[in-house]
């Protein structure tokens, strides 16, 4: 390995670290997410059945391997592919089962962190690979900085898990693109493998890279007929070799493949409405619209960091355009994408990109949970940031200025495009998936332009703190619009002895405090807030004067 | 910057720009968490709340909006109905038809209330208070084809006594043991050329088909409506079906569908408020092509829209 791949590469591995280090330090104790119920005692079953099947391999005892025992560890959550519940699984034994470091949501918690670190070092690497180290840098601190993906980003659940195996595909694709081996060929369909083992918008990954496959390496069309190219390793082995990768990775699927398969496509192809209140109106099973998918990345991605990814998205279209007389003016400073590797990335990742929200945004496809649906849009945005941060960068070099000046003049810019990303990281602190940018007037203006200020049904840890000092003792509370998932809530701040463990759950009719959560999702909010907003107000936690929860004292 | 470097800035149009967003973006953004002034301590704000009292009619609701303000909550009068969000209510079961916003003067108008008739806005120094009205019409208090999973529906007869108690994933429900059309399930179906949204009641030959809605509030009328779908309504020799709408304590209400296309009703009228059983039972002498819709509702009629009050 040359000392300057080395270098390379520990400069890599130096933003993963940081990243990790940011990403633990950032907020230890954020809500808990309603999917926790599902994902951590799926991490737990996974987890101890690769314990007893590791150890069995040793010990040749093969009962593991037996359909009862397997059916009984992956019939768990057995609706969703393995891969993020075994990285979940990694982070439950180490650091819950063996150590008794953290509580089992938490310890699930630090790997997906760890996932986080490694989508915004492989942002890195591509970026600096292509346009050098400064635009790799705002590009890995713009992603960093994005306060929704970084809830998603410390959050049980695989939205987070297979943006970064899909930006871990699109490095590992575009590579082989550029420059086919049989290992990066092989280490492509892994990482899409992986992906695809994760979620099921994986497969859109390679709707993307065929068309930039075509794009590239366009089919010529001889004699009325036309000629593909060879088909590339790396794109044939996803179609062929990645369904048998995922199929190893997943002993749900080992006995009844093809029922089990067939059920698992049902799943998503029909899935139930979930609520979303979107524009000042109620969708669940009719869906919202098309647009609301973009509508709301324009809202949820800081407006500098946006635009600056809009310039890099103007960069790949220049480098598109042909370099014919009548385009001259539009592309007199821009190379031609063929002799541009870095307009090539930004190709891929636009591609991407759109396939990703067009899947998303395509009508019949229910929409709901704010951007957690196309979370694998932000790492392709943060690389065509990368490259609108480099065209600044080349604007500041090519003019003349004492290089003092010229440092100053980046140190601005910087401060002035990725600020309001920080405060936007520090003013909604632990409540990022409430985080709307400059343009919605943050969660003020969207919540008075009726959109949803949170959702997934979180346990604010002040909760646990407002009903520890209210009912020291323990008591009966209720949760109203949607108490369902706050039995399990109640039961593991009492595990983890942050309330009382005589603290109940009670219809509010019989119970000492009532926590209503300001979500409009559900119809029956206002009602409900118009019969109980007489009492009096013990607890409220607000964002931006914007209340998420307020308790009543019902006695 | 010594002043000679300045002229370079203008060699610099998308570093300017990008300082430009920037700077717009933070004061946004610090617009976005300016502490604002609570509605509560507000000029003007103990008028708006007399004046909220007396334009109060029974299908008011009072929304304080922006939801920023909902603290001010706490100072309005228990007495009134009131929210920091907008009832969201399908039409046919609107419950609160004149929606009172009040809020900061020139406060945006609520997403929920952009399609509904606004009346004149009312100023309170530096409070408003804006009034929407919807569109009166008669409430659905209950309705057999939104509330069908909560029905109990049964086939008895000579040869046949069962509960169909078998949910199916629409919300309907099967009759176990009993041939597939023997259900009772959302549907819809063609009747007169026209999608007719419906619950599907295939008659079952000298046996009754009960449909037990439980009890409910009453309205002033229960509304029974039948309908073959079009293409059974053309079957030669096709057998009435009969219905009987009953609601314990208060009598019942017959209608037979004849072998012909279209809709028939039947009205009870009900005394409001009172809870009570509703039920409707169908039978018919031969179930050949018998493809019946039924739709049950429990109706509150409105009277027309109150006037608008005094907005000066």
């Amino acid at each position: 390995m040359s000392a300057w791949r080395r270098r390379k590469g520990f400069t890599v591995a130096l933003v993963f670290c940081a990243a990790a280090l940011f990403g633990l330090a950032s907020e230890p104790d954020l809500p808990v997410t309603d999917d926790a119920r599902f994902y951590v005692p799926a991490a737990r079953a996974y987890g101890l059945w690769a314990t007893e099947a590791l150890t069995g391999l040793f010990t040749l005892d093969l009962q593991p391997f037996a359909r009862p025992r397997l059916d009984a560890a992956f019939s768990q959550n057995h609706e969703h592919p393995p891969v993020a519940k075994y990285v979940m699984a990694a982070g439950w034994l180490l650091l819950h089962h063996l150590t008794g470091l953290l509580d089992d949501t938490a310890a699930c918690r630090v790997f997906v962190v760890f996932l986080w670190a490694w989508m915004i070092a492989l942002v890195f690497a591509l970026v600096d690979e292509v346009r050098g180290t400064a635009a790799a840098a705002f590009a890995a601190l713009g992603l960093a900085l994005l306060p929704r993906v970084l809830f998603d980003g410390h959050a049980e659940t695989l939205d987070l898990p297979v943006a970064a195996f899909m930006t871990f595909a699109l490095a590992t694709t575009w590579r082989h693109l550029e420059r086919p081996t049989l290992k990066n060929g092989g280490v492509a369909i892994l990482a899409f493998a992986l992906a695809l083992g994760t979620k099921h918008n994986a497969p859109f990954f390679l709707a993307a890279a065929v068309l930039y496959w075509l794009l590239v390496d366009r089919p010529r069309l001889d004699r009325l007929r036309v000629r593909l190219p060879p088909v590339p390793l790396a794109l044939s082995g996803m179609v062929v070799a990645a369904p048998l990768v995922v199929w190893i990775m997943w002993p749900w699927l080992w006995f009844d493949t093809l029922p089990r398969l067939s059920a698992y496509l049902q799943y998503h192809l029909h899935h139930y409405g979930i609520f979303f209140y979107y524009g000042g109106k109620l969708y669940g099973d009719d869906v919202a619209p098309w647009y609301a998918p973009l509508h709301l990345t324009l809202l949820t991605v800081p407006l500098p960091f946006l635009l600056v990814a809009a310039l890099g998205l103007l960069l790949v279209g220049q480098a598109m355009l042909p370099r014919r007389e009548r385009w001259k003016r539009l592309t007199a400073d821009a190379v031609s994408w063929r002799d541009d590797a870095g307009a090539r990335l930004g190709l891929f990742a636009l591609l991407q990109l759109v396939v990703q929200l067009g899947a998303v945004s395509w009508p019949t496809v229910p929409k709901y949970g704010g951007v957690k649906l196309f979370l694998p849009v932000f790492p392709f945005l943060a690389i065509l940031a990368g490259l609108g941060c480099a065209r600044l960068e080349r604007e500041l070099a090519g003019a003349t200025l004492t290089a003092r000046v010229r440092m100053g003049l980046r140190a601005v810019t910087w401060t002035l495009l990725l600020l309001p990303s920080a405060v936007g990281v520090l003013g909604y602190r632990g409540l990022w998936l409430s985080y709307y940018n400059e343009v919605a007037l943050g969660v003020r203006g969207a919540a008075g332009s009726g959109h949803e200020r949170q959702y997934y049904d979180l346990a604010y840890p002040a909760l646990a703190a407002d009903l520890a000092r209210l009912l020291p003792d323990g008591g009966k509370v209720a949760v109203l619009p949607n108490p369902k998932e706050y039995g399990p809530h109640l039961a593991r701040w009492q595990d983890q002895g942050r309330v009382s463990a005589r603290l109940r759950l009670a219809a509010p009719e019989a119970a000492d405090f009532l926590v209503l959560t300001h979500e409009q999702r559900w119809r029956e909010y206002p009602l409900l807030m118009a019969r109980y907003r007489g009492h009096k107000t013990a607890a409220r936690l607000s964002v931006a004067g914007v209340p998420l929860y307020t308790v009543f004292d019902l006695r | 910057m010594p002043r000679s470097d300045w002229p370079a800035l203008r060699r610099l149009p998308l570093t300017v720009a990008a300082w430009a967003i920037g700077v717009f973006a933070l004061a946004r953004s610090a617009c976005s968490f300016w502490p604002v002034t609570a509605l509560a301590e507000r000029p003007g704000f103990a008028a708006a709340r007399r004046y909220l009292e007396t334009a109060l009619t029974p299908d008011s609701f009072v929304v304080v909006w922006p939801p920023e303000h909902a603290a001010a909550l706490a100072a309005l009068p228990p007495a009134l109905t009131a929210a920091d969000a907008v009832p969201i209510e399908n039409d046919h079961q609107r419950r609160y038809l004149h929606i009172l916003v009040v809020g900061p003067s020139g406060f945006a108008t609520p997403p929920e209330l952009a399609d509904v008739r606004a009346e004149a806005r009312r100023r309170f120094d530096a409070v408003e208070v804006g009034a929407w009205r919807h569109p009166s019409g008669d409430r659905v208090l209950a309705d057999l084809r939104t509330n069908l999973s909560q029905a109990r529906v049964s086939v008895s007869g000579p040869t046949v006594n069962v509960a169909c108690d078998q949910r199916r994933p629409d919300g309907g429900w099967d009759c176990p043991g009993q041939p597939p059309w023997n259900n009772v399930s959302p549907t819809t179906l063609r009747v007169d050329g026209a999608a007719w949204p419906c619950v599907w009641a295939h008659p079952r030959a000298q046996h009754e088909l009960a449909i037990d809605l439980g009890d409910q509030i009453l309205g002033d009328r229960v509304e029974l409506e039948a309908a073959l779908a079009d293409d059974a309504a053309t079957t030669p020799g096709g057998a009435p079906v009969t219905l009987r709408l009953e609601v314990a304590g208060v009598g019942t209400s017959p209608l037979s569908r004849t072998n012909a296309a279209g809709v028939a009703r039947a009205n009870l009228p009900t005394p409001r408020g009172q809870r009570r059983n509703v039920r409707v039972v169908i039978s018919t002498g031969s179930d050949g092509r018998r493809h019946l819709g039924v739709n049950v509702r429990v109706v509150e009629t409105r009277a027309a829209s109150a006037p608008a009050g005094d907005h000066r």
